[in-house]
């Protein structure tokens, strides 16, 4: 799975869980452009990528994450060394 | 009441610590000149003693008293040999690590004032972080700053013009000094400042002498019958009240073994705080009123989670909620959690920290009262026909510290009715660290006049609001009017049209920031909302849950032509409601 076909799943998680309404979400999108995307719900976020596509999310990594383009890039490469 | 199976280790006067530093010292009675200082004296025994497992990136490092000591020498001997004088502050912006617990001990060696500042998040844009500090350094004066060799440039750069000697912990780790040091503050003398209120520019440091800490732990740890066998397990950081005396100073003092997690790691991997209760037993616990709802939401309640060790956890920081605990209890029964474990603490940084604290082992009292009485007479029935709120009891005062409820001429309420709450007694602060006349309004004839508004029944403290416009987000203080002023300063919102409410929802357990801004550009809205917060963001640390940017004239205005947060806040929430329909 590319991290493009991974963006629309995503962009499903983030809006369900941080119940901002349907915005546009995109590469760049970073938690600050998103209503209620804080560090808490973040966390919950990263609980349900991890269940929904099969992976742990390596903490040092998560920490470092600048926008959903590299969360997406770093599940794309989760899945593919899996 | 004695705990089971610890009424002979425990001495109810005075923990077994003290009781034997004090035997160490050769006296009977308790020393009036004794200071946080006379603590890190330790005897070759208690040397090899485990002052704290210090975990980070999935490794633990033990801190044994001895070290601890040894470590805090080479600081202080460091400081000394940069210039930095008995009486000066030194801040200290340093990531989570054991150099923290070290730099800060090493600057009460060498007889300076040590305070801790919050690092910087990567999310933070440095220029701003560094420029929001300005006024600060400015106030502090002489002094040092303590931080990375990688943060210099930026602050030379962006807040120039300083008195400050700025130190390196590379420097300090390389460091050779052959000076000897052991001051010997006097007990009236500031050990510290605490940072913890309002946002960077305009931080207030509660200055706290050695007496009044250790008056403030001895009753504390009395309080909750704190003996050998506790131990106390946290994620939380040390610039705050919380982190620092109930998670640092106490353990350090009562000589209880502490386990200190990274607050980041834990915010993104919560389940680590049982991990670490379980492998140590941990036996206490304070956690904010959020961090409870953030462990029911994160963590799967496991037929390995065993949470059968712990004594309590300790809402306090921000209000508490009897929903909370509710929640709490029935998702890690399983594991060991029940309704007796959870208590309350009503604490503040100028009384050092705890102001009241339940009975452990007993479960905390609510009240459920009128609420339409309690809000517009402050009049607290337990009578009524209509809707009534419940709120939790945060306990009796500690020993040493007295609560009085006053109204806005500072005449003493009866119990059962809503005033200010006033503290006094032996372990109050000594001022703001040179705000003298901040100092003056809130301290009077030995009282602080804390803002914040409750009633006294049967003894206990019940809060049920504030005076003022303070904004707890996760336990973490912020002033509206200064979100406000920041939010001005951005451009593209229209000059003075701006507000900051807080907004409780009850499934964070906590409030949350909104600021409404009425657009005075041409700017997209999410361009301007996403500006507002980083600018919020880069100099407060602060993550604002919401902008909403309104057309020019949204904003509703009081009689008297102030912009009225209660009334905008409920606009907003009307707002909201319909979104969600």
């Amino acid at each position: 799975m590319t991290s493009e076909e991974i963006l629309p799943q995503l962009t499903r998680i983030i809006i369900e869980v941080a119940h901002c309404g349907p915005v546009p979400i995109n590469r760049a999108t970073r938690a600050l452009d998103v209503r209620g995307w804080d560090s808490l719900t973040h966390t919950t976020i990263l609980m349900q990528i991890e269940d929904h596509f099969g992976l742990r999310l390596p903490l040092e990594r998560v920490l470092n994450l600048r926008n959903v383009g590299e969360l997406a890039d770093l599940i794309a490469e989760l899945r593919h060394s899996a | 009441m004695a705990r089971k199976g610890h009424a002979l280790s425990f001495v109810p006067t005075e923990s077994r610590f003290f009781r034997r530093a004090l035997a160490e010292e050769d006296c009977g009675v308790v020393e009036t000149s004794e200071t946080i200082v006379t603590f890190l004296r330790v005897t070759e025994e208690r040397a090899k003693e485990v002052f704290c497992y210090f975990w980070q990136s999935g490794a633990v490092q033990v801190i044994r008293r001895g070290a601890l000591r040894q470590e805090a020498e080479k600081y202080a001997r460091f400081f000394r040999a940069q210039g930095v004088q008995p009486g000066e502050v030194v801040l200290i912006i340093l990531r989570h690590s054991p150099d923290l617990l070290h730099a800060f001990l090493g600057a009460m060696l060498a007889g300076a004032i040590p305070s801790f500042m919050p690092f910087p998040t990567s999310k933070q844009e440095p220029a701003l972080y560094w420029r929001s500090h300005r006024q600060l350094f400015a106030r502090i004066g002489t002094g040092a700053l303590l931080t990375y060799e990688s943060n210099i440039a930026a602050v030379r750069e962006h807040a120039p013009d300083q008195p400050l000697h700025l130190l390196t912990v590379e420097q300090a780790l390389v460091s050779q000094c052959a000076f000897v040091v052991d001051a010997d503050p006097s007990a009236e003398a500031v050990a510290f400042l605490q940072h913890s209120s309002g946002t960077t520019g305009l931080k207030k440091g509660v200055a706290l002498t050695h007496a009044a800490v250790l008056r403030q732990v001895r009753s504390y740890a009395t309080k909750l019958q704190i003996t050998q066998e506790d131990c106390i397990v946290s994620w939380l950081p040390l610039y705050h009240d919380m982190g620092l005396i109930a998670c640092f100073l106490l353990p350090l003092l009562t000589g209880v073994p502490v386990v200190m997690l990274d607050p980041f790691e834990w915010v993104a991997r919560p389940g680590m705080l049982f991990e670490a209760i379980r492998q140590y037993r941990g036996t206490l616990c304070w956690l904010p009123n959020f961090a409870f709802h953030h462990l029911c939401r994160t963590v799967r309640s496991t037929p390995q989670l065993d949470l059968r060790s712990m004594r309590a956890w300790i809402d306090c920081s921000e209000p508490c909620r009897a929903e909370t605990f509710r929640i709490f209890a029935h998702t890690f029964a399983r594991a060991g959690v029940c309704a007796e474990q959870l208590q309350v603490c009503y604490a503040m940084a100028e009384t050092v920290f705890a102001v009241t604290q339940t009975d452990l082992g007993v479960m905390p009292r609510t009240m459920t009262v009128d609420a339409a009485a309690l809000r517009t007479q402050g009049a607290v029935c337990s009578v009524t026909t209509g809707e009534t709120v419940s709120i939790l009891s945060t306990g009796r005062p500690i020993s040493g510290l007295d609560i009085a409820i006053v109204d806005n001429t500072g005449q003493r309420l009866p119990e059962g009715r809503v005033g200010e709450i006033a503290i006094s007694g032996d372990c109050l602060f000594a001022g703001y660290y040179k705000l003298e006349e901040e100092t003056r309004r809130k301290l009077r004839h030995g009282w602080y006049y804390t803002g914040d508004l409750g009633f006294l029944h049967a003894g206990e403290l019940f809060v049920t609001g504030r005076k003022h416009d303070l904004i707890i987000v996760h336990g973490r203080n912020y002033y509206a009017h200064e979100l406000e002023y920041l939010v001005n300063q951005v451009p593209g919102v229209h000059p003075g049209r701006n507000v900051a409410v807080g907004w409780f929802r009850p499934e964070a357990g906590s409030e949350e920031v909104v600021i409404i801004a009425e657009s005075g550009d041409q700017l997209e809205d999410a361009t301007l909302a996403s500006r507002i917060k980083q600018t919020v963001l880069d100099q407060t640390g602060l993550l604002v849950f919401d902008v909403h940017v309104a057309p020019p004239g949204w904003l509703v205005k009081t009689t008297s032509g102030k912009i009225s947060r209660s009334e905008n806040l409920r606009k907003y929430q009307c707002l909201a409601d319909l979104a969600r329909s």
